[in-house]
């Protein structure tokens, strides 16, 4: 017993982190990447991100910080591309770093690194969102970034890493509003243990508290006040678009039609019809004309659906999670169909004149990703169920891990969570982040278990 | 307030497409802006109770293209049969004709209210000079005194419907 508590007390062994081979490795593995979609396939969202660092942010529907950092890419003069760059750069980086610092041994470090590269070609949901300028991606890197700066900082006992990934955790949450979830077990983690060990100082805990709630507020604030004029944003109110499809699922769950009037704009509707226009994946798909359904419509002017969902979803619990639940397995990858959305593959049309340098490339690599996602062995749950076992096994076998361990597993089971209610649909790169930390996780945990107990690499 | 309403549609014709409007301006609203009188509502025109009281894609169920506006309440009856009068301009762009037949839905897109275009506007001629007939200017009643609604044309033969605008009040 007092063994077991004493491996708690002082922590996993940490290696080096060899910032400059995680850096080399990073360059080798997000030039592919680069190469395949430059400058970076971009959906409506990042181009509206993108030209709002031309226009000034308008919208809070979609978190500035994405804005901001086209901002300070075209600022460097580096254009859309620079932010594509930086985010697979950063991706690979980040978990470079981690598995220098957890592997047994530079040997398996490197295995494992090459591990999560391949593991973007096993998995084609991961190669798919990679190629993207989406800011799920850039989260990811952010969140990755975080694990390093803060596994550097405990391995150097070094208050100033320690606040740098207070730093990224902060970005990482002001791109995406419920990135903190992937962080829910680290951050108690980095209160109690800054330095992965109960014997660090009080200094280090005050300094890792306050700078998380420096850089966690001021990711709140970036999306309420946009820079550089700090005047207030509009509230975002794109969630319209989750009841609406919610409204839709608890119909077809219930047999009731509980859409508002607008949605057939008076044209009666039945249950079956409604049946045969719901589809968990997205809204649009379900709102897309279909033979014998009457013309759907979007258009809220009353703004009905709102007051629709507040007015009958609390009633229907068991529905509402049924619709939920179906969506969530689509982002999994668990229903038959297999993945929706593993990429977007183009940039769309664009005043900017952005197009994808090699479209016969991209196009092949498009084209690998949609045939793939789908197959039984490469699916997004299979991320999970593996960094389930692997990660309670080497949390088992390696106790002085286990807190980081089960951090880092209870922060890609809880990014699930928010997802669950609040997604707007199934796409596969909502859970791009999470997909990632369990590929991680995987092979983190591995070496954890491949590694002889009190080994530590200088 | 002739004056008034020409000025306003001569600013609105800036933008074609209708649009929600929210309040309408202090000039426009019911009460001073509005007549009121203590004459009972006048009958909708003869085609219109086969529609009034059905969904609005369930009367029409093609969609047309127009522009046009929604501009105001022309009048408040508070007779024995209250109700009020809404007057806007409408323009079939695929026909090139002024949307013959108007349609006033509520927010739960029941048919409660029809009228007729035939009324002179010059100033939408004058502002958009592309539009030729000088009788876009709509009017049309309803039952309703108070509330939101929408004002759709009439178009494709009788079988569609195009947006001309939004009210409150």
């Amino acid at each position: 017993m007092k063994r077991l508590w004493e491996r708690l007390r002082d922590g996993p062994p940490l290696a080096a982190p060899r910032w400059l081979q995680a850096g080399a490795y990073a360059a080798l593995a997000a030039a592919p990447i680069c190469l395949l979609s430059w400058p970076g396939f971009m959906s409506f969202d990042s181009l509206l991100a993108y030209e709002q660092a031309f226009t000034g942010v308008q919208t809070a529907g979609w978190p500035p910080m994405h804005t901001y950092l086209f901002w300070i890419s075209k600022s460097l003069g580096a254009g859309a591309w620079g932010v594509f760059v930086a985010q697979t750069v950063l991706l690979f980086l980040g978990a470079g770093v981690v598995l220098n610092m957890l592997a047994p041994g530079r040997r398996l470090a490197l295995l494992g690194q090459a591990g999560f590269a391949l593991g973007f070609v096993y998995f084609p949901v991961l190669l798919g969102a990679a190629m993207v300028q989406w800011r799920d991606v850039t989260t990811a890197s952010f969140g990755l970034l975080a694990l390093a700066l803060w596994l550097a900082a405990a391995r150097a006992r070094s208050i100033p890493l320690l606040v740098g990934a207070a730093a990224a955790i902060g970005c990482a949450a002001a791109l995406r509003y419920n990135a903190l979830a992937l962080f829910a077990l680290v951050i108690p983690l980095m209160v109690a243990a800054p330095f992965l060990t109960l014997r660090a100082p009080l200094a280090a805990r005050l300094a890792g508290a306050a700078s998380l709630v420096l850089f966690i507020g001021l990711a709140g604030a970036s999306t309420v006040w946009r820079l550089p004029d700090l005047q207030r944003l509009p509230k975002p109110s794109n969630f319209a678009t989750a009841q609406l499809h919610d409204l839709f699922g608890v119909s077809v769950c219930t047999g009731r039609d509980l859409l508002p009037a607008a949605v057939t704009q008076g044209a009666p509707i039945t249950v079956e019809q409604i049946r045969r226009a719901y589809d968990p994946r997205h809204l649009n798909i379900t709102m897309a004309p279909k033979p014998g359904v009457p013309r759907l419509y979007e258009q809220d002017t009353y703004r009905a659906t709102p007051r629709r969902w507040r007015e009958t979803i609390p009633d229907e619990p068991g529905c509402y999670l049924w619709h939920r639940t179906q969506i969530a397995l689509v982002q999994l990858g668990l229903p038959p169909a297999g993945v929706f959305y593993p990429t977007h593959g183009t940039i769309d049309p664009n005043r900017f004149g952005l197009e994808v340098a090699r479209p016969g490339l991209a196009a092949a690599a498009v084209a690998y990703v949609e045939r793939n996602a789908g197959e039984a062995w490469r699916r997004p749950f299979l991320l999970y169920l593996a960094a389930a076992v692997i990660g309670l096994a080497a949390a088992f076998r390696r106790p002085e891990a286990a807190p980081l361990l089960l951090a880092l597993l209870g922060g890609a089971f809880a990014y699930l969570a928010p997802l669950y209610v609040a997604a707007p649909a199934g796409d596969a790169r909502y859970i791009f982040p999470s997909n990632v930390l369990c590929l991680l996780l995987i092979l983190a945990g591995a070496g954890l278990l491949l590694r002889r107990p009190g080994e530590v690499r200088p | 307030m002739l004056a008034a309403l020409a000025g306003l549609s001569l600013a609105l014709s800036a933008c074609d497409e209708p649009k929600p409007r929210g309040e309408a301006p202090a000039e426009l609203a019911p009460g001073p802006g509005a007549a009121r009188t203590s004459e009972p509502l006048p009958p909708l025109p003869a085609w219109a109770p086969e529609v009034m009281g059905k969904g609005l894609r369930e009367a029409f169920t093609e969609t047309g293209e127009c522009v046009g506006n929604t501009d105001a309440v022309g009048a408040r009856y508070e007779g024995a049969q209250p109700g009020v009068k809404i007057i806007g301009w409408g323009w079939d762009k695929a026909e090139k004709t002024a949307v013959e037949r108007i349609v006033l839905v509520d927010a739960d897109f029941r048919i409660v209210g029809a009228g007729e275009t035939g009324l002179p506007r010059p100033d939408v001629t004058r502002a958009q000079p592309d539009i030729t007939s000088p009788t876009t200017g709509w009017q049309a009643f309803t039952s309703r005194t108070a509330g939101p609604l929408d004002a759709y044309g009439v178009t494709s033969g009788g079988r569609g419907v195009c947006p001309l605008g939004h009210i409150e009040f």
